[in-house]
């Protein structure tokens, strides 16, 4: 039972040090033994405008997904915090700066005149206290941090140890951050009396510590390093460049190199080339990237080269809305390219996953010689959670899967036909294993042929080595919720599975026949889990965070089955609220 | 099509939330904004002394209206909000947080705030106020630690609270002032023998003196009085009545004297601005002069009727009816409030 569920959220102006609060907050919430999950919202813009929301769920039992109602809500700039209200539970509080910098408000420009009549509004001087601890105003996001801390009843000496922590790259700034702090604290100790029964407060210590808060970005640059990536090709995009900016530190001291390259066509292209010489490698982009790999993730299909790419999905089509979360490039992950060009499409559903499958996906890619795409999401990739990193299978990863000298010595067909669908890789140079990389089909010797047996042999070894990749590799989908029959299953992948799993349990919980499945592996995956999850459901629920239901129209075109598609491109993560919503909808239905 | 008048009504009392009822009665169509420095909802005062003492009690257990209320009203209810200024001639209220919100017609409804004695103004942050539900919710965080409370006036309100208290052990003294049993007129003999009867119930009563500085005494406060005699006590607090809450009018050219002034309809001396209940200072046509008033019903009438005036009728403004009031086992009639009892817990 969770005693503590609750979200929080800091709304600002892009410039009024919003994100920044959000992940002081985020990272001390959990460095105090609570669960968290945290995302932010921002304009596309790099500066100076424009609406910035941290938000932050906050619990004392595991979280998977946003609440989508806040309990808290620290303004910063209150123009753009009004447009968060809706979200607020009706007993909210809302901490606000009642002294800003403008001589007088207009009603609509003040948020005290805006809320409901069962919310709690707090004010303190954010700006002038700022402008009293540091001579600057610079530091009100802190003010607010101060004050939030000083009234949630939060340990105030470890908030300023993780303070410490946050700065200690920059110790002429600690000082001013601290008194900053501290005004808040004091400010509401002498000023403000608390109405509200919101506390995080802890009376005993939190398992939590063996936990690590990362974002997806984060644990995905992570599982590159551990599984002895060398090469990250990239061109700047959001949301992947952070994983691009963490790799360019760390690949170094590990033996790699990162390379910013002039496109995404460029990045396809060097990683293609460096991995079909033997260096493990890797990309990183988003759908408007994926879109130019796409003639490179064909070659490399066919040159049965070991890629692997992060597409870390945004609202689309073209630029879109580059800064907002969706997963609508499941088709393009799934099927871009001519012919038939058979892949590995990876969905991680949390930042552990991000870790895992990249180390994974590295792996796969080599063993099977194609590649393999990850799909993320803007949510995954910013979202920082608590989790525990499993370890990569790292002798899998080290395990020699190029012929041996003796074999080879036998006699070398690069293209040779097997059970398995696998052919003998060798890279250039090794003595026997001669051959020639093309985009050209080829016949069991390596020399480009297009007769029609053999193009029928090897479009089959293509397809082939995904059903061993099926057998030796890929787990089967999981269930989740109730046992046995259900009136309802849900089906997910991708970040929206934290949700899913979050409102069937709570549906489960309250007694409602409703199960869930989590497809991690979205191509190829194993039919039969997912053939019995469908017969024991009467009616199944996608929920997706596209248009028309890519997943479900996915899983239509392998199953005879009709799925209840629940669909947003709303530009933010689904909730379990929503999702827990539908299902009773769906189950309170007449038939 | 007119467009819907903004009544904005500062204060959220009585007064203030019988008001804006009756204005919402009589027109579906206004905006109604109450704008208030208290941190609580309209509740039952009465209730606040149980409340102190019970500790499951919540304060939203007193509320006369549950928050929905205010949304199926369509009541915009602004608490924690202080007004510190009018501007008349512009139609404006400026509020502490540099928001000023515009009104078309404008009631004050401030009520009262308890009366701080001169001789304690430079004290007044060592004192404790029983007044609002903010001030029972503070006290009601420390009260396991009070052990002894000493009452500096011994108003009615003291009394309530000692009626609260006396069975939880809290042990008490009351320095009577010249405001000793406020609201409620008695001569000499009565005063003499509601104090005796205080006594009788095992609080000390220092009569005929007056508590002149509080100070810190370790963990504890050292109240001082006039005629030389020292109490160690927990808890000083104010009890010397009350008084209209009305110092924020300051510049706004509206008549004020204890209490806004206002005319036998209720309406202020600026156009467009009322005002009533604690606030008000009323001219009674049948006294020719102008009275406070106190209590509850006479704010809700005093509410009731100004929400016709502002709409654009001329009732005119009853002496209140008389109360009857119960202390110690005798009976009085008085002005202002509501027939209550002290005598419950005897």
């Amino acid at each position: 039972m969770r005693k503590i569920d609750l979200t929080v959220e800091i709304c600002g102006s892009a410039g009024d040090g919003t994100l920044a609060a959000g992940e002081i907050l985020t990272t001390t919430l959990a460095f105090q033994g609570f669960h968290v999950l945290s995302f932010d919202s921002y304009p596309a813009e790099i500066r100076g405008f424009g609406k910035c929301v941290a938000h932050v769920r906050v619990s004392d039992q595991p979280v998977h997904s946003l609440s989508g109602t806040v309990d808290i809500l620290i303004s910063l700039d209150d123009s753009y915090s009004i447009q968060q209200l809706p979200t607020l539970q009706p007993e909210a509080v809302v901490l606000f700066d009642n002294q800003p910098l403008a001589p007088v408000l207009e009603e609509d420009q003040c948020i005290a005149g805006h809320l409901g009549p069962g919310m709690i509004l707090y004010g303190a001087p954010f700006h002038e206290l700022s402008q009293q601890a540091t001579a600057s105003g610079r530091s009100r996001n802190l003010v607010a941090l101060g004050a939030f801390a000083a009234l949630f009843e939060m340990n105030l000496e470890k908030f300023l140890e993780s303070l410490r922590q946050k700065f200690k790259r920059k110790p002429r700034v600690v000082d001013e951050v601290a008194a900053a702090f501290n005004a808040g604290v004091d400010y509401v100790a002498g000023n403000v009396l608390k109405l509200d029964e919101f506390s995080f407060r802890r009376d005993q210590e939190s398992e939590t510590a063996a936990y690590e808060l990362l974002t997806g970005n984060e644990a995905a640059a992570r599982g590159a390093i551990d599984a002895g990536c060398k090469l990250y090709a990239g061109y700047p995009i959001t949301p992947t460049t952070k994983i691009m900016e963490i790799l360019s530190e760390e690949l170094p001291r590990h033996g790699g190199i990162v390379a910013q390259v002039e496109d995404e066509i460029s990045a396809i292209g060097m990683v293609s080339g460096a991995a079909a010489v033997g260096v493990r490698a890797m990309t990183g982009t988003s759908g408007p990237g994926l879109c130019l790999m796409t003639e490179f993730i064909g070659w490399d299909i066919m040159a049965e080269v070991p890629v692997v790419i992060i597409d870390s999905q945004r609202g689309g089509p073209a630029t879109g809305l580059p800064t907002k979360t969706e997963q609508s490039d499941l088709y393009m992950a799934l099927f871009a390219g001519n012919g038939d060009a058979p892949r590995i499409v990876v969905a991680p559903t949390n930042a552990g996953e991000c870790h895992y499958w990249v180390a994974e996906a590295l792996y796969l890619a080599e063993k099977f010689q194609v590649p393999v795409i990850i799909l993320m999401d803007l949510f995954l990739s910013n979202r920082n959670e608590n989790v525990i990193l499993k370890p990569v299978p790292q002798e899998k990863l080290r395990a020699n899967l190029f012929p041996t000298p003796e074999e080879l010595a036998k006699g070398y067909l690069r293209q040779a036909l097997s059970e398995r669908g696998v052919s003998p890789r060798t890279l250039p140079g090794t003595e026997n294993g001669y051959w020639v990389i093309s985009g050209l089909e080829q016949d069991i010797y390596g020399t480009p042929v297009y007769d029609a047996k053999n193009h029928t042999n090897m479009t089959e070894k293509r397809f082939t080595k995904l059903k061993t990749a099926l057998a030796e590799d890929i787990p089967p989908a999981t269930r989740f919720g109730c046992e046995g029959k259900a009136d309802l299953g849900v089906m997910s992948w991708g970040s929206t599975t934290g949700a899913a799993i979050e409102a069937v349990e709570r549906a489960a919980a309250e007694g409602r026949k409703v199960a869930g499945l989590k497809q991690l592996v979205l191509n190829p995956f194993h039919r039969e889990p997912v053939a019995r999850f469908l017969d024991d459901c009467k009616q199944v629920l996608v929920p997706e965070l596209n248009r028309g239901g890519q997943f479900a129209h996915w899983m239509g075109m392998h199953f005879s089955r009709e799925f209840l598609r629940m669909n947003q491109v709303t530009a933010r993560p689904i909730t379990h609220t929503e999702i827990y919503n539908e299902i009773r909808k769906v189950l309170e239905q007449k038939p | 099509m007119a467009e819907a008048l903004h009544f904005v009504i500062v204060g959220n009392g009585p007064a203030g939330n019988e008001a804006a009822a009756a204005l919402r009665g009589q027109d579906p169509k206004a905006r109604i904004t109450i704008i208030s420095a208290a941190a609580t909802h309209y509740l039952r005062p009465e209730k606040l002394a149980a409340f102190l003492v019970q500790p499951r009690h919540r304060l939203k257990d007193l509320y006369i209206h549950p928050y929905p209320w205010y949304e199926e009203q369509r009541i915009q209810l602004r608490l924690n909000q202080t007004v510190n200024r009018i501007a008349p001639e512009q139609k404006y209220v400026y509020l502490n947080h540099k928001e000023r919100v515009r009104y078309d017609r404008l009631l004050l409804v401030t009520g009262a705030r308890p009366r701080v004695p001169e001789r304690l103004a430079s004290l007044s942050s060592l004192l404790t106020r029983f007044a609002t539900g903010a001030d029972a919710l503070l006290l009601k965080r420390g009260i396991a630690r009070v052990k002894h409370m000493t009452m500096l006036g011994g108003d009615c309100i003291a009394l309530e609270l000692a009626q609260a208290l006396l069975p939880q052990g809290v042990r008490l003294t009351f320095i009577l002032d010249e405001y000793r049993f406020w609201p409620l007129e008695f001569d000499e003999g009565v005063k003499k023998r509601l104090a005796d009867s205080l006594e009788k119930k095992g609080i000390e009563v220092v009569r005929d003196d007056l508590a002149v500085s509080v100070e810190p005494a370790s963990d504890e406060l050292l109240v001082k009085t006039r005629g030389g005699k020292e109490v160690k006590t927990d808890r000083a607090c104010l009890s010397s009545g009350m008084v209209p809450a009305v110092d924020f009018l300051g510049s706004a050219g509206i008549d004020t004297q204890l209490g806004v002034l206002v005319d036998d309809h209720l309406q202020t001396s600026q156009p467009d601005i009322w005002a009533a209940g604690e606030c008000a200072q009323v001219y009674y046509s049948e006294l020719k002069d102008y009275r406070c008033s106190t209590g509850s019903v006479n704010a809700e009438q005093q509410g009731r009727l100004v929400a016709q005036n502002m709409l654009g009728a001329k009732e005119t403004v009853k002496l209140p009816e008389p109360g009857r009031v119960t202390i110690a086992g005798e009976h009085f009639t008085t002005y202002g409030w509501k027939g209550f009892s002290l005598d419950e817990k005897d």
